[in-house]
């Protein structure tokens, strides 16, 4: 199992104020799915957006296959294969779903169209409404539609490393069980997965290992068969 | 408040501006005597301070930066010109004349501008501000067109106001008037609501200032402020010329203000002298001045944004400690509020089939639940369940697309969320508000103010400071101290908000909206972020004021925290809801573990 | 007829102008949300600096024009940079110090020019001379150019954003920078470009105006405002919108200046500003619906 993913010592803060990261570590090896799990404010979305780069570090080392990526720029680790599909969908509203899965493969835009329009066939058949809805503009789209093009989007890139925020946010249980099954299959096709979630026996049932986050710091880590049935999980959530 | 009481306390909070004139009146005095700057210098220096405290007072202080105030400059003279030249009337009441119009004119300019998002307010204020000059330029038969107009005399005050030293007397106290009384308002209750206004407008809504009548009255009291000063270099110059009410002129007073420090009232003095004095550095030579100005603008705004008055007031505030209020302990703040309601039966709020849209996206899909006077609410759902939407409904930020929101009778959701903040109804944030120019103590007082009317008679009374606002002010403090100290946040008082951490936050912001004496308190996760002391602080603090009477609707993913505080919890889940009775049910209840596990 | 003739070709000609200028500043607005007033420098400097090359240097037309755009792209990318100074993707200028340096800027490019070329208004020569007879009235050939002109470059820059990755990638950073970083792409950069890009147009409408208007060391910030008008009465599409406001808007001036005396003079001039504001009442849903 290589490594592919790493993240040492992390340490995050918005501005001058207290740190919302604190000395988090982890590695994601390829064939592998993470789950990052917590409760809300407990600093999981910074951790991915800091691993992306749309956040300065503050302290701490962000290794992808091998390289420091820590002071790059975000389109930069784009390029490396890193693809981040952030919380909120994030459509470009005002452009057509063809427009924005096209828009997806930027980083291959040197190649020929044609190998493009192959990797758009294969998401529409994963998503067929998004075939139906190929002309319409992406801000028109219902909640989990978007949510299907976010990540039809992000798999354009063909992607070697996948981090997804919170996919099953404010869509319906049907069409999170469609994702999640597609995120699956990105992790057995060999592409290290880091699935962020609110939604914790779905990404438990998912993933191969999992770690909690409270307040910035890694309280639990281990196999997902293990946290599945580890008592203090449930007690976070729901005070059993 | 006794007179005298009154005066001394008026003089100790305006006590800069008092530190302000001296130390002005003790450099500029030896500089002048030394011949190093001219009577020129200091008599326009006074006119365009004249401008830039109105344009400071709109941008400093309500964060709008207007772009026509070089329009309104121009009428004020030219009114001042034309009346004189074609009707010979005199400069005071031509004067007087240029003033009504530029009330006509900004009023109109700031409905159609002020509710604009903020790039567009400024390409508007810039398109008339140019519109303006162009007018000038081309109205040749009016304003003598290139040519400009001249011969306007000295106005008479008792006597002529022929030499450079009685009109330059007569500038200054103007000038010291109208600092007078600005700097006065900036401390008052209206200065404290216009930099609200400037941090979070949405926040400073939820406290009951009225944000669109206040920016409008705001907007043209500073427009009449060029317009003054306008007339002023009309009289001063006996002549006006388009020239003098270009673009150039308009980055001069720019320049004024910012390299004087915006915000600070009193760098204006700073400012206009010193760029006043520039073309004497120069000797005339126009285009390069310019192009100096351009430059210097670029760097004023990237190094020193601030300006050098706000660079000398950081420091001051750096260097001196924070105020600790050690001693007498207040009575507690919370009231009894019960006497103010009505009877048990009808529910206290009833929201009712609610609906909400985004796009396509449909967030809230007919919820309805009631809470029930000094009732404690839970309302809890997975992220993005559309809980704090709902309180964007509840509260006015949003409007309903369907379904109805009542108050006892009262329907909701045609108001204004200030409008509801004076019915009672109170709220915090998800991600904290706070009024980042606003001091923590300040914030508070905010809240403790009950936010303001926007009215010009309240602007008129604050500026003048009556004894009545004097004595509602010092009240308005002395609580504010005794909810720092129920918080036990006295060491914060004058600390600014990013220097204090998240938690407090959080807290201060809680205190503000209990300051405004409401008998409904909205909470978006008050806790979050918070460790178990801070959780627990907060959860006495929320029994007291339950104790008092209030009523609570509280959003939590604490589920812990939700369940022993709140009597009866409503979840929701994809904008429905799921479920609406005592803890122990919610607990039991499968839909709702469904929800959140999975 | 004849007279009517010569209103709408007076006014499309103008108008192509008030087209380039707005589709300077759509470019940059779009990439970048911010509200470049500098665009009136840009076209105030290609008219100028065409006019030194071509009538004072004696440069040949076909190299001053291509001198004359790479000058003004790298003047743009300058703009850019110094606008841009302080910012970074997470934490992005505010809007206030943005239309501030530029503005400053603009002030900058004014002095600059007047100590270049004094306070004098210059004038052109024109692109080429002669006229013909249509409908009666005589035609320039000049202000045929200006609309032909001003309709390639449009199309020009319909088919960049429509069908090129860069025009791609322009248009996704008006959408959402965040996002488009996300996508890999250089934010920053499609800045720049659109800057350059935006000077370039700009100066190409300095250009093709110089034969027939004056122009002096102050006509940047109305040639600005003409560009901002002319977007925002197009509305919001990017190519299309500010052809449509800058020809509407060339021929309503030119059917004002009609009026007898100097009224029409004096509307001239009044009423594009007007007519700014005017739109700011009655599109507050398109132009609030931005988030700027």
């Amino acid at each position: 199992m290589q490594v592919f993913l790493q993240v040492d010592n992390l340490e995050v803060s918005y501005g001058t104020g207290a740190a919302v990261i604190r000395n988090i570590s982890f590695a994601v090896d390829r064939n592998e799915m993470l789950a990052v799990l917590g409760a809300n404010g407990a600093g999981k979305s910074t951790l991915l957006r800091a691993i992306s780069g749309i956040l300065p570090l503050k302290a701490g080392r962000i290794l992808l296959d091998g390289a420091d990526v820590s002071r790059w720029s975000p389109n930069k680790r784009v390029e490396l294969g890193l693809i981040h599909v952030p919380e909120g969908r994030q459509m470009l509203g005002g452009l057509t779903v063809a427009e924005n899965l096209l828009l997806g493969a930027y980083t291959r835009r040197r190649e020929r169209r044609s190998a493009l329009e192959e990797t758009a066939d294969e998401i529409y058949q994963l998503f067929p409404i998004l075939k139906e809805r190929r002309q319409q503009l992406a801000g028109s789209l219902s909640g989990g539609q978007q949510q299907m093009l976010a990540l039809g989007r992000a798999l354009m890139a063909k992607p070697r490393v996948l981090m997804c925020d919170e996919p099953s946010l404010g869509v319906a249980p049907k069409i999170t069980d469609e994702i999640f099954a597609v995120i699956g299959a990105m992790r057995d096709r060999g592409i290290p997965v880091l699935l962020v979630e609110q939604n914790a026996k779905k990404a438990l049932a998912l993933a191969d290992r999992g770690i909690i986050i409270k307040r910035g710091e890694i309280i639990l880590a281990g196999p997902a068969s293990e946290l599945r049935v580890n008592r203090n999980l449930s007690a976070s959530y729901l005070g059993v | 408040m006794t007179l005298s009481q009154a005066v001394a306390y008026l003089a100790r909070r305006n006590a800069r501006f008092f530190f302000a004139l001296l130390a002005y009146a003790f450099a500029i005095t030896p500089l002048y005597f030394l011949r190093v700057v001219h009577s020129d210098v200091i008599v326009t220096s006074a006119i365009f301070f004249v401008v830039v405290l109105g344009l400071d007072l709109l941008y400093g202080c309500a964060g709008m930066l207007s772009f026509g105030h070089i329009g309104f400059f121009a009428v004020g003279a030219y009114s001042v010109a034309v009346l004189f030249t074609r009707f010979a009337i005199s400069p005071l009441l031509g004067a007087l004349a240029g003033t009504l119009i530029t009330i006509a004119l900004s009023y109109a300019l700031g409905r159609v501008c002020l509710r604009l998002a903020p790039s567009y307010f400024m390409l508007g204020t810039l398109a008339f501000g140019i519109m303006t000059h162009s007018a000038i330029t081309v109205w040749y038969s009016v304003t003598g067109g290139d040519g400009g107009l001249g011969g306007i005399p000295r106005p008479i005050i008792g006597c002529s106001l022929d030499t450079d030293l009685t009109f330059g007397a007569f500038a200054a106290a103007c000038a010291i008037v109208l600092f007078w009384l600005t700097y006065s308002l900036s401390r008052s209750r209206i200065g404290r609501a216009l930099r609200a206004i400037r941090g979070d407008a949405v926040a400073a809504s939820c406290l009951g200032i009225h944000v669109d009548r206040l920016k409008t009255n705001t907007f043209v009291i500073s427009a009449c402020y060029a317009s003054f000063g306008g007339s002023l270099f009309a009289m001063y110059n006996g002549a006006v010329h388009p020239d003098s009410f270009s673009l150039g002129t308009l980055l001069d007073l720019l320049l004024m203000m910012f390299f004087g420090g915006e915000g600070t009232l009193w760098g204006g003095l700073l400012g206009t002298t010193i760029i006043r004095q520039l073309p004497d550095i120069f000797g005339g030579l126009h285009g390069g001045q310019v192009l100096f100005e351009g430059i210097f603008f670029c760097l004023v705004i990237f190094v020193l944004p601030r300006g050098i008055a706000g660079a000398v007031e950081d420091a001051v505030k750096r260097l001196a400690s924070p105020r600790t209020k050690a001693g007498v302990r207040a009575a507690s703040n919370i009231p009894p509020i019960a006497a103010r309601l009505q009877p048990e039966q009808a529910p206290l709020l009833q929201v009712e089939n609610v609906a909400r849209n985004f796009g396509g996206v449909r967030a809230i899909d007919g919820v309805s639940f009631a809470i029930h006077r000094g009732q404690i609410k839970g309302l809890i759902g997975p992220n993005g369940a559309g809980k704090s939407t709902l309180l964007n409904l509840i509260s006015g930020v949003l409007a309903p697309d369907d379904g109805c929101i009542l108050l006892y009778a009262t329907e909701l959701s045609r108001l204004r969320p200030d409008q509801i903040a004076k019915l009672g109804i109170q709220r915090t944030f998800q991600h904290e508000r706070l009024f980042p120019h606003l001091s923590i103590e300040e914030n508070i007082m905010v809240g403790e103010e009950h936010g303001a009317d926007g009215s010009l008679s309240e602007l008129l009374e604050c500026a003048l400071g009556s004894r009545r606002t004097l004595t509602a002010e010092r009240a308005a403090r002395a609580k504010t101290q005794a909810w720092l100290c129920d918080l036990q946040l006295e060491a914060y008082a004058g600390a600014t908000t990013e220097s204090v951490p998240q938690g407090l936050r959080k807290l201060v912001e809680l205190a503000r909206a209990c300051a405004a004496q409401p008998f409904l308190l909205l909470l978006d996760e008050s806790v979050a972020g918070l460790n178990d002391v801070e959780k627990q602080a907060v959860k006495g603090f929320i029994k007291k004021l339950h104790a008092a009477g209030l009523a609570f609707l509280i959003i939590e993913h604490d589920i812990d925290f939700v369940m022993e505080l709140c009597e009866e919890i409503c979840v929701i889940s994809f904008g429905r809801t799921i479920a609406d009775g005592p803890p122990a049910d919610i607990r039991k209840n499968d839909a709702v573990i469904a929800a959140y596990l999975g | 007829m004849p007279e009517f003739t010569q209103v709408i070709v007076a006014g499309l000609s103008q108008g192509a102008i008030y087209a380039l200028l707005g589709l300077g500043f759509s470019i940059v607005f779009l990439a970048t949300r911010i509200l470049n007033l500098a665009q009136g420098s840009f076209a105030l400097w290609g008219g100028f600096v065409f006019l030194s090359m071509v009538a004072g240097a004696k440069i040949p037309l076909a190299i001053s024009f291509v001198i004359m755009l790479i000058l003004s792209a790298a003047l743009g990318a300058l703009t850019q940079l110094i606008v841009s100074l302080r910012s970074k993707p997470w934490r992005p200028i505010s809007p206030d110090m943005a239309v501030l340096s530029t503005l400053a800027l603009l002030v900058f490019f004014e002095g600059a020019a007047f100590m270049i070329w004094g306070p004098d208004p210059q004038r052109g020569p024109a692109l080429e001379n002669g006229v013909f007879r249509l409908f009666g009235a005589i035609v320039p050939w000049q202000l045929v150019w200006m609309i032909v002109g001003a309709l390639i470059i449009a199309t020009g820059l319909q088919v960049f954003l429509r069908s090129t990755w860069s025009g791609r990638a322009m248009r996704a950073c008006a959408q959402n920078p965040m996002m488009s970083s996300l996508l890999g792409i250089n934010v920053r950069r499609i800045g720049v470009l659109a800057f350059a890009l935006g000077a370039m147009i700009g100066a190409t409408a300095g250009i093709l105006v110089s034969p027939i208007t004056w122009l002096d060391y102050q006509s940047g910030g109305t040639f600005a405002l003409n560009g901002i008008l002319a977007y925002l009465i197009g509305g919001e599409e990017d190519v299309a919108g500010p052809v449509v406001g800058g020809f509407l808007l060339g021929i309503v001036q030119s059917a004002l200046l009609l009026l007898p005396g100097t009224s029409g003079g004096l509307l001239e001039q009044v009423v594009p500003m007007l007519a700014l504001i005017i739109m700011l009442v009655f599109r507050p849903q398109g132009l609030l619906a931005r988030r700027i």
